[in-house]
């Protein structure tokens, strides 16, 4: 059902203003006409909007993301302080937010910089390790050993070179090699590492630069260290950095933990702030008085106008008036259903908003929805295993949607079953063989003609149920050419019902000239209603009827699979092979079954039946209100 | 042999109604669910339009059955 | 086997296509921008602090103290990088080779900033604001910034295994031996020009085709802007016939060398449109009017194919579009410019 909506026209003095939104907000029901614009954004709004930026900012670098462990109580004791902010309340959230920020970048900084530390410690090690054995062997005589990007430079001449330099000044030198030996990195980088005396320091660089080599470095504090000393302090800062990134982090967590759910608070106030600005600046204000409009359920109106009147007494003027014809478009649509037919709606999210004064569908789809897929799975066994699923479903907590579909399982298994006894089956044919259980009305795998014709009667009467419901519509809502053509076709499918009755032999020949009476009439109606068009869709709603064999062709797959399932048993013996066969193809069946059904039972909703009589255009009820905390993790 | 020709007659009548189904339902399927992506509103309309081909394997189910039992 | 079947599948461009377009609604439109003309910086900002671009304001709300002006560059290409290479990992197959071109862009944009940047010699501290969607990744483009000399250049480009950056390192090689910046510039379009060539090659299909138009309408333009500046008499016309690429879409070598006005240039081509709105007006203007006249025709592929690159191509084109706008918006307003003046600098359409 579509609960029926006033509109309210509230006048207040402008010193209530910020109070009276504040109890709407509370409230939670009005609709308001003129949705806030966010462009007009006053100073203040944009102050807080760079503090909630902020706020969020801060999270996302803690990386916390609980929103529903905000203690419901901390955010009402909290909102008032943040009720009437002023600049000072504004300036001391920025502070303590800033020098907040400022501690934990500075962790976060520090824990990245030491990751590279790390990074560049064993980079530089994995490079020193291939000239370990160079290096000890020659440190051991007492030479200086540096590394050398070399690119393009031609090593062996370099050393012939820095040789000759040696040489000159140093003839008596006992050695008369200088050693080096070159790597080239997977990367394609060639390192040299070149020994020599220490005193030819200057002149061993002064000739690798010329040839364009670059120094090669140890990282850090270890530059100007020998790679004998660095060495073994490298290696144990290895083993020191990780335990004080794991100490930062364990920090951070403390952090997130304590601050989290307090600057989540925090952002959520300034956003429920943020909120009221907007609708304070789009208020209608004339001197000192402002107006403010919007759309009520009208089982809303008197808890509405008792909250007012309590607190603002007659500082407040209100208003109200059911909607003109002439609204119904921008009337927000707002649905209620009993409470076991409240899942269905579900099915309403994926179509277009229903308009207000359109017909709310959900009680009919919970009543067909099932029933057709139960049809489909028809088999005791599969049904109790679907309710099974269906109550798991429905004890998920804080997952409402689940919880609807849990419901939904459950009236497809009460279906299921009920289907199962009529075909009986129970996991195909092994009620039969172990408990003897016999059809009620008839075995779908040996018959399938009955069946057919059943389904197709069912969908005679649902898409007729649907034209009906579309002339409902079109008188509701004064659109002559609807109710036309769907009288029309209903007509026809009344003329075409009698003929075949007729053709059976089942009334008397004298019926025939009802019979093309009401064809010639509904024909006539159908033209007057919606032209040639209209022609075609008569002549697709017979489409639409055959269109629920689908029920009977699901139906006797499944049951077929089942027995195919149980059939393995038959042949391969009660052995392991064979109960895993039969297993497996009964959980493939069954998964079949449910995807299967539910998504074909939907389509006949949605296409064969919805089709005929649903209007879109509608307005989705969006009443100004909190958000509950669960729901904050979709900012 | 004639047995064999009706069964194959039948699942031809299932069968390629199915393959020419999936091919339209992948192609309304894909630019479908980008439309409903850009215009979520057009929801309903793209449910239809991508059941439509549907029809074909449903009459073709019925031709198939009607084969077998009024031959086999 | 299987799996490289899938990879050549239509329905690559199904998914892909489904995805972009549900961003489309994300850009902004021009009424966005003619309010943000009117607005002060800050005002610009807490704007874009609600919209997609928030996250990465956000962080730098938290992390760095900038001023607007800069937080506001930053959020944008830290965005725009991040909603392109998205958009390039849900894209497989096909589809994901000629976004790869189509992409590549910000691997000649960078390219020509760091030849730049080495040509002038004019080294100083700090980076520029690099385009982070392309092959080569940012970071290797940073390395080579931070690098001070030229020859290192060459040696890291060369060592880095990689077509592109091979390419850009024989362009470096160009400035090193005292080139004019645009011969060196057309070395490493010509090198890039070669990779992204081999890419399409391997795919001969209609979508391939339309990328191959893009690049042919992108070299077009680079040679709209040598004849240009011919023109203008800043280039002697003797030395800007080797630095035409070969390759354009519809303007070719000789009809290149043998206008002399715009006229006679673009009568006749799909360029043409442009010469209606400038009647008489600089040779210069030819490059602006016709990368406008691009952007347009970019962003007009939208619709095209529902189920093709199209819709990629204008994807491509509105984020970069959107980021080079809001740009022009935001020094616009910062130094005080009239907001007719500002408008006019932005390519707006639809």
């Amino acid at each position: 059902m579509i609960r029926d909506m006033v509109l309210l026209g509230l006048w207040g003095l402008v010193r209530d203003r910020s109070r009276i939104i504040e109890k709407l907000h509370d409230l939670g029901v009005l609709h308001l006409q003129e949705e806030p614009v966010e462009y007009v954004s006053t100073e203040a709004a944009a102050d807080l909007k760079l503090l909630r930026g902020k706020a969020l900012g801060l999270l996302e670098s803690l990386g916390w993301n609980e929103w529903s462990s905000i203690p419901r109580k901390a955010l009402e004791e909290k909102r008032s302080v943040l009720s009437s902010p002023d600049e000072a309340i504004i300036d001391g959230i920025r502070d303590s937010l800033d020098s907040f920020s400022t501690r934990v970048t500075e962790r976060i900084r520090l824990r990245e910089a030491l990751g590279s530390r790390i990074n560049s410690i064993k980079g530089a090690l994995r490079t020193v390790r291939h000239f370990d054995s160079f290096i000890s062997e020659n440190s051991g005589k007492g030479l200086e050993i540096t590394l050398w990007w070399a690119q393009r430079a031609d090593v062996a001449d370099l050393a012939a070179r820095i040789r000759k330099m040696i040489r000159e000044h140093d003839p008596l030198g006992s050695d008369d090699k200088t050693p080096y030996h070159l790597i080239v990195s997977p990367g394609g980088e060639r390192i040299l590492a070149i020994a020599y005396p220490s005193e030819f320091r200057k002149g061993v660089s002064a000739i690798l630069s010329s040839r364009e080599c670059l120094p090669w470095i140890l990282p850090g504090e270890y530059e100007t260290m020998s790679f004998q000393d660095a060495v073994p302090l490298m290696e144990t800062a290895l083993e020191d950095l990780p335990r004080r990134i794991g100490e930062i982090e364990r920090n951070l967590m403390k952090t997130r933990q304590e601050w989290g759910p307090k600057i989540g608070a925090l952002y959520v106030l300034l956003d429920e702030k943020i909120e009221e600005i907007l609708v304070e600046t789009g208020s209608d204000t004339r001197g000192e008085i402002f107006r403010l409009s919007g759309w009520v359920p009208s089982d809303e109106k008197d808890r509405l106008e008792t909250e007012l009147r309590g607190e603002f007494r007659e500082r407040i003027l209100l208003r109200w008036r059911d909607p003109h014809p002439g609204e119904w478009s921008e009337v927000p649509t707002s649905l209620s259903n009993p409470e076991y037919f409240r899942p269905f709606e579900l099915f309403l999210r994926l179509m277009p908003v229903v308009s207000y004064k359109g017909l709310d569908p959900t009680i009919l789809i919970g009543i067909f929805f099932p029933f057709f897929g139960g049809c489909m799975i028809g088999d005791m066994g599969y049904g109790l295993v679907i309710g099974a699923l269906g109550l798991w479903f429905r004890k998920k907590v804080g997952r409402p949607m689940l919880n609807d579909v849990g419901s939904i399982l459950l009236f497809i298994a009460a279906w299921s079953i009920l289907w199962g006894v009529a075909y009986g089956e129970a996991f195909g044919d092994l009620g039969h063989r172990f408990l003897h259980l016999e059809p009620l009305w008839l075995e779908r795998s040996q018959v399938v003609i009955p069946v057919m014709i059943f389904t197709i009667s069912l969908g005679f009467a649902h898409v007729l149920l649907g034209f009906i419901m579309g002339m409902i519509q079109g008188l509701r809502t004064g659109h002559r050419h609807l109710w036309l053509e769907r009288l029309g076709n209903i007509l026809i499918f009344m003329a075409l019902l009698s003929g075949m009755v007729l053709v059976k032999g089942w009334l008397p020949g004298q019926f025939f000239t009802i019979s093309v009476t009401l064809l010639v009439l509904g024909l006539a109606l159908l033209l007057a209603g919606g032209g040639m068009g209209g022609l075609v869709e008569a002549l697709g709603s017979v489409g639409n009827v055959l269109s629920y064999v689908r029920i009977a062709a699901i139906g006797l797959s499944s049951a077929i699979l089942a027995m195919v399932a149980n059939s393995f048993v038959d042949s391969m013996g009660v052995t392991f092979v064979g109960i895993f066969m039969a297993l497996t193809i009964h959980l493939l069946n069954f998964v079949l079954a449910i995807a299967g059904s539910s998504l074909h039972s939907a389509r006949l909703q949605y296409v064969e039946f919805l089709g005929k009589f649903y209007s879109g255009g509608g307005t989705r009820y969006k009443p100004f209100s909190r958000r509950k905390p669960e729901l904050w993790k979709k900012h | 042999m004639e047995k064999a020709l009706i069964a194959l007659a039948a699942a031809l009548a299932v069968g390629l109604p199915a393959i020419a189904t999936a091919y339209a339902q992948a192609r309304i399927g894909s630019v479908g669910a980008g439309t409903i992506a850009e215009k979520p509103e057009t929801g309903g309309i793209i449910i239809i339009l991508e059941a439509l081909p549907e029809t074909m394997v449903i009459l073709g189910f019925v031709v198939a059955v009607m084969l077998i039992l009024q031959f086999a | 086997m299987f799996l490289k079947d899938l990879k050549d599948l239509p329905e690559n461009y199904g998914y892909l296509n489904a995805r972009l377009r549900a961003h489309f609604s994300d850009f902004l439109v021009k009424e966005d921008y003619r309010r943000l003309a009117f607005r002060r910086l800050e005002e610009i900002e807490v704007f874009l602090l609600e919209t997609r671009y928030g996250k990465s304001f956000r962080k730098s709300l938290v992390e760095q103290p900038l001023s607007t002006r800069r937080r506001i560059e930053v959020a944008l290409a830290d965005t725009s990088a991040d909603t392109l290479n998205h958009a390039r990992k849900m894209a497989m197959g096909e589809p994901e080779d000629l976004m790869t071109v189509l992409l590549a862009r910000a691997d000649l944009h960078n390219g020509r900033l760091l030849l730049r940047y080495y040509f002038t010699g004019a080294l100083y501290e700090g980076h520029p604001q690099w385009h982070g969607y392309g092959t080569l990744p940012v970071t290797f483009f940073a390395d080579l910034w931070k690098s001070h000399s030229i020859t290192h250049v060459i040696d890291k480009c060369l060592a880095f295994d990689h077509q592109l950056s091979r390419a850009l390192g024989r362009a470096c090689g160009q400035v090193a031996k005292g080139s004019s910046l645009p011969a060196s510039e057309r070395i490493f379009l010509s090198g890039v020009l070669t990779y992204l060539d081999e890419i399409l090659d391997s795919h001969r299909t209609k979508d391939s085709a339309l990328v191959r138009e893009l690049l042919g309408r992108s070299i077009d333009i680079w040679n709209m802007n040598i004849w240009s500046r011919v023109a203008a008499g800043v280039l002697p016309g003797e030395k800007a016939g080797e630095l035409f690429i070969e390759g354009g879409y519809s303007l070719s070598a000789d009809r290149l060398r043998n206008s002399s006005r715009p006229e006679d240039l673009l009568a006749s081509t799909p360029w043409e449109t442009i010469l209606g709105r400038f009647q008489g007006g600089p040779a210069e203007m030819v490059t602006g009017r016709a990368m406008r006249e691009f952007w347009k025709w970019q962003i007009a592929q939208r619709r095209k194919d529902l189920l093709g690159i199209e819709v990629a191509t204008a994807f491509i084109a509105h984020q970069l579009l959107e980021w080079q706008n809001l740009n022009a918006l935001v020094v616009g307003v910062d130094m005080g410019l009239e907001v007719d003046t500002i408008i006019d600098k932005l390519v707006l359409t639809g």
